[in-house]
């Protein structure tokens, strides 16, 4: 595995990384064709561009940006495969070497909690100051929330839950292992990855009945521990 | 305050001073070209609703309807961005208004959630918590700042540039003439302004007359987030002395708190 400097010909591996990491994530935003061409013309793209390269394959990639001095590594993002191997830290490394290249004036970078690059990004530039910027999500429609939680658990192959939320009930497509019960909130929290099962369970803000040890590892299959990430605020 | 009719309706590119205007007000430096260039974007559907005054827009709210995915399952959301109140109008239950109607829309788009972004030191979480944004994550910010005082300099340049363009900024931009001394134990800058903009210097220059002393990790924290500094300051992190109008006004200019 090699680290280089990205080239045109590589962006649609750029890419393909991306897609493949969304698939492991809670929270990454769809990209089309026209953010990726608007985010290569973009003047803030401009600086260290870099990708992880083995046997002829983009594994990762790594993006930074300087403006008169001031550093900010934009995204580092690797094949989930690649997890636990050298190419994040190695990744992280280099994009700091490189944009430290001109004496910066500060080097800066903003994660959420499930960015597999924050580890090294902490490690590399320092602890986080104190939280300024927040997230926020709320359920607006229960009955929608409740398709698309069954989207994620068929896909999650966990079709053997039915959900209870604010009075609506779906199922997943299998004959019921356990009914989860919780409100919409607290689902759309475990669907992005912000609240853990097992908390919410101890809670009592998540119900699972019958209250068996099978019915409840049916339901911790189907929210299995993810911490949001979002590389793109709007 | 100003009374007037108020309007809701979904904005056009006919609107874009007005809410290049509005987004001065709120966020920095902004103009009609950029606000035309991105409400012709076709990168994701949006609705950007606005409140008009007998005519002027005075609140905004932006609807991007986006996709965030989980496990690679798409999950469309109603994301809001651009809250934002002239200063003038604000306290008259606009942006929440706005923001109702927002969260109709998204509904009826059959949308099941809606996502924002935005800073825990700012009034408007509080409406965001009450119109039921329950669901919340920080983000975390890694700074590491290698050289202090030209980091200073890049932040007055930009504060500069955006008081210049609003008009209570720019009443305090034209009348503020008091030195400020910036004191860590590894640095000292000197802050002074000339009515147009600010000029950062290393060094003690002068006799300043507002002096905040901390350390650099404590003067950093503070820049543009006001819950900090009132923290950092009740819990004798950095220690701010001088006459109170003028060190009332400097929290403002640092943490940049227009509530004019």
């Amino acid at each position: 595995m090699r680290i280089r400097a990205m080239r045109a010909t590589d962006r649609r591996g750029v890419r393909a990384v991306y897609e493949a990491r969304t698939r492991v994530s809670a929270g990454l935003m769809e990209r089309n064709a026209l953010y990726w061409r608007r985010r290569w013309r973009d003047p803030r793209s401009r600086g260290p561009a870099l990708v992880a390269e083995d046997r002829g394959r983009v594994v990762g990639y790594a993006l930074g940006g300087a403006d008169g001095g001031v550093t900010i590594v934009r995204e580092v993002v690797w094949r989930p495969e690649a997890d636990g191997t050298d190419v994040g830290p190695r990744l992280v490394a280099e994009l700091l070497r490189r944009l430290g290249r001109r004496k910066p004036i500060s080097f800066a970078a903003f994660e959420m909690e499930g960015s597999p690059a924050l580890p090294f990004l902490e490690a590399a530039i320092g602890p986080p100051r104190p939280p300024n910027s927040v997230f926020m999500a709320g359920a607006v429609n229960p009955r929608a929330l409740l398709k698309d939680a069954v989207r994620v658990l068929r896909r999650r192959r966990a079709r053997n839950l039915r959900l209870r939320v604010d009075g609506h009930t779906a199922t997943a497509g299998g004959p019921p292992a356990a009914t989860v019960s919780m409100e919409a909130n607290v689902l759309l929290g475990l669907l992005l990855g912000i609240r853990d099962f097992d908390r919410e369970l101890r809670g009592g803000r998540v119900r699972v009945t019958p209250r068996t040890a099978r019915a409840i590892a049916a339901a911790r299959a189907g929210f299995p521990p993810r911490r949001i990430w979002i590389a793109d605020a709007w | 305050m100003p009374k007037g009719r108020t309007v809701v309706r979904t904005a056009t590119v006919r609107d874009a001073a007005g809410i290049a205007a509005v987004y001065r007000h709120a966020f920095g430096p902004s103009t009609a070209a950029g606000v035309r260039r991105s409400l012709r974007s076709r990168e994701f559907p949006r609705d950007l609703l606005i409140a008009l005054v007998d005519g002027v827009v005075a609140s905004t709210v932006d609807i991007q309807y986006r996709t965030l995915l989980v496990d690679g399952v798409p999950l469309r959301t109603g994301g809001i961005a651009g809250v934002a109140t002239r200063w003038e109008f604000r306290g008259r239950g606009l942006a929440t208004r706005l923001m109702r109607e927002a969260l109709r829309r998204i509904r009826a788009r059959g949308i099941s959630n809606t996502t924002l972004f935005t800073g825990h030191p700012l009034p408007a979480i509080r409406i965001y918590r009450r119109l039921g944004y329950s669901e919340a994550s920080d983000w975390r910010a890694l700074v590491d700042i290698r050289r202090p005082v030209p980091w200073i300099a890049k932040r007055f340049e930009w504060r500069s540039r955006w008081m210049r363009q609003t008009p209570a900024a720019r009443a305090i931009l034209r009348t503020w003439r008091t030195r400020v001394l910036l004191a860590s134990p590894d640095w000292t800058a000197t802050i002074t302004c000339d009515g147009e903009g600010f000029t950062v210097r290393s060094g003690r220059r002068g006799r300043p007359e507002v002096v905040m002393r901390g350390s650099s990790k404590a003067i950093f924290h503070s820049f543009g987030d006001r819950l900090a500094f009132d923290r950092n300051v009740r819990t004798g992190k950095v220690r701010v002395a001088g006459p109170p109008e003028a060190v009332r006004t400097w929290r403002r200019v640092l943490t940049l708190e227009w509530t004019e």
